[in-house]
């Protein structure tokens, strides 16, 4: 039960880079770059329902990761992932039984995300689009993608999280 | 954003931007080899991925299967047309391969440029946010494979290994836009010496590669097709690349750039082939070559 949610975590991980590209490949003939990130969108939602605190290890482990095993320059997944894990932690009540501001939070996370990225990538200077395009080409893609798979994903995972708090609350009163 | 800027926090941000900084100018730059902790966090990573990827191929080539049987006749009236040229093409094919074997064996049982083995690999994954274009493959210094070799598909050049652990690599592809990622390439023209330059980046808008630096005598033309030169580096001759579907004159005047349609599928890989170059044949080569114009040399030496 414990290592469920690291599982969770992997498994999209691991999806983002194998499966999603084999069934849904990019081509040359649509200009949107729908990039997955699922792993991301559920390190968010653990920030939100197991605090904060959660949310900067779980996203610094997966950018880690990614930054590893996807591209050569490390750190800027591993940073951007650990902050706006960080900053999505709002764990109240009054968020956590809503799930539409959760998703808003989500479409929010994810938005900031990318912008994050495009701004570290503008000054390395591995990427080399105005940010026009940016907007068009690849934020608003990726916010839909991602909003979409966050709808998907709430209502399951907070069944889960909350399954969690009782068993975390048993525990203690043992 | 609880109490996000009180001091401790803020201090912890500070750390973290000073290691991000850090951390991305050590690693920014080309390195030859990644460091042990990456290739082996590569590798296990690399394994769950080709234990995923392999029924995701399974299933996606039953679909690629089915949507073939649907254009069947379709391909079939085609390939017809085609068939007609065949007969002639195999005439000429088998006149060339006479040609071709008697001038090797006026040339001492040498081998050329282009001879080299290969390594079948499976492509393991993709880079997903496709700022970079790179691809994973699940064959590593282990299999044989190192850094700067050619990557090709049945039907061309994709790429070349940028990093090698034990049991997988990374593959940086043509369209990738890294300033460091050329490729020298030849056009080759019915009369004449072959037009030299390098495969320079990927062009956006249009989706085709550049070509760029090729001298402005040569007189390129869209149709004609463009392969790889074998000079320099691990690049055996005569991969092929694309063909020329636009030249234009570069802003100096000095020299041309061709935009080249890539005859690989860069969307579509499953299972390519690492180029491992026999290497002594280029030694070989090299020192005849050397020879040759020591010889020239003196010649010359010895007509004033």
């Amino acid at each position: 039960m414990r290592y469920l949610l690291p599982a969770f975590v992997a498994f999209f991980f691991i999806i983002e880079g194998t499966w999603f590209q084999v069934f849904f490949p990019p081509s040359t003939e649509q200009d949107l770059h729908w990039v997955p990130r699922f792993a991301f969108v559920t390190v968010i939602l653990i920030s939100i329902y197991r605090g904060s605190r959660s949310g900067i290890f779980y996203g610094m482990g997966l950018g880690l990761f990614q930054d590893v095993v996807y591209s050569t320059v490390i750190g800027i997944y591993t940073f951007s992932y650990a902050l706006v894990g960080y900053m999505a932690g709002f764990n109240f009540r009054a968020v956590q039984s809503r799930p539409f501001v959760v998703l808003l939070i989500v479409v929010v996370a994810v938005a900031s995300l990318e912008s994050l990225i495009y701004l570290m990538y503008t000054w390395t200077g591995i990427a080399q689009v105005t940010f026009e395009e940016f907007a068009a080409t690849r934020l608003l893609p990726s916010v839909v993608l991602n909003g979409a798979f966050g709808i998907l994903l709430i209502l399951p995972l907070r069944k889960f999280f909350l399954m969690l708090e009782d068993r975390d609350r048993q525990q203690e009163n043992v | 954003m609880p109490h996000f800027f009180s001091n401790k926090r803020l201090i912890l941000l500070m750390v973290g931007i000073i290691i991000l900084v850090i951390l991305v100018g050590l690693t920014m730059r080309e390195r030859e080899q990644a460091t042990i902790p990456e290739q082996i966090m590569r590798d296990s990573v690399g394994v769950v991925q080709s234990v995923f990827q392999r029924p995701a191929y399974f299933v996606r080539d039953i679909y690629d299967d089915f949507v073939n049987i649907l254009n069947v006749h379709e391909e079939n009236e085609r390939l017809k047309g085609q068939l007609n040229d065949y007969a002639m093409l195999r005439s000429e094919v088998d006149g060339l391969r006479e040609e071709n074997n008697s001038l090797t064996s006026l040339y001492e049982g040498m081998e050329s440029l282009s001879s080299f083995d290969t390594i079948p690999a499976l492509v393991i994954d993709r880079q997903p946010d496709r700022w970079t274009e790179t691809i994973g493959i699940n064959r590593g210094t282990q299999h044989g494979v190192e850094t700067d070799m050619a990557v090709i598909t049945e039907e061309g050049l994709i790429g070349r290994v940028q990093y090698t652990s034990a049991f997988t690599s990374q593959v940086q592809l043509l369209s990738d836009g890294e300033r460091t990622n050329r490729v020298s390439a030849k056009v080759s023209s019915e009369e004449g010496d072959p037009a030299v330059g390098f495969i320079e980046g990927w062009d956006v808008d249009q989706d085709l590669l550049v070509l760029q630096k090729v001298d402005s005598e040569n007189e390129l033309e869209p149709g004609q097709f463009v392969s790889t030169s074998g000079l320099g580096g691990l690049f055996p001759a005569d991969l092929p690349i694309g063909e020329i579907v636009d030249v234009q004159v570069d802003e100096y005047g000095l020299t041309q750039n061709a935009y080249i349609e890539p005859s690989a599928d860069f969307f579509h890989l499953n299972h390519v082939l690492v180029i491992e170059r026999n290497v002594d044949n280029i030694e070989g080569i090299q020192e005849e070559f050397l020879q040759q114009e020591e010889e020239e040399d003196e010649s010359e030496g010895s007509d004033d």
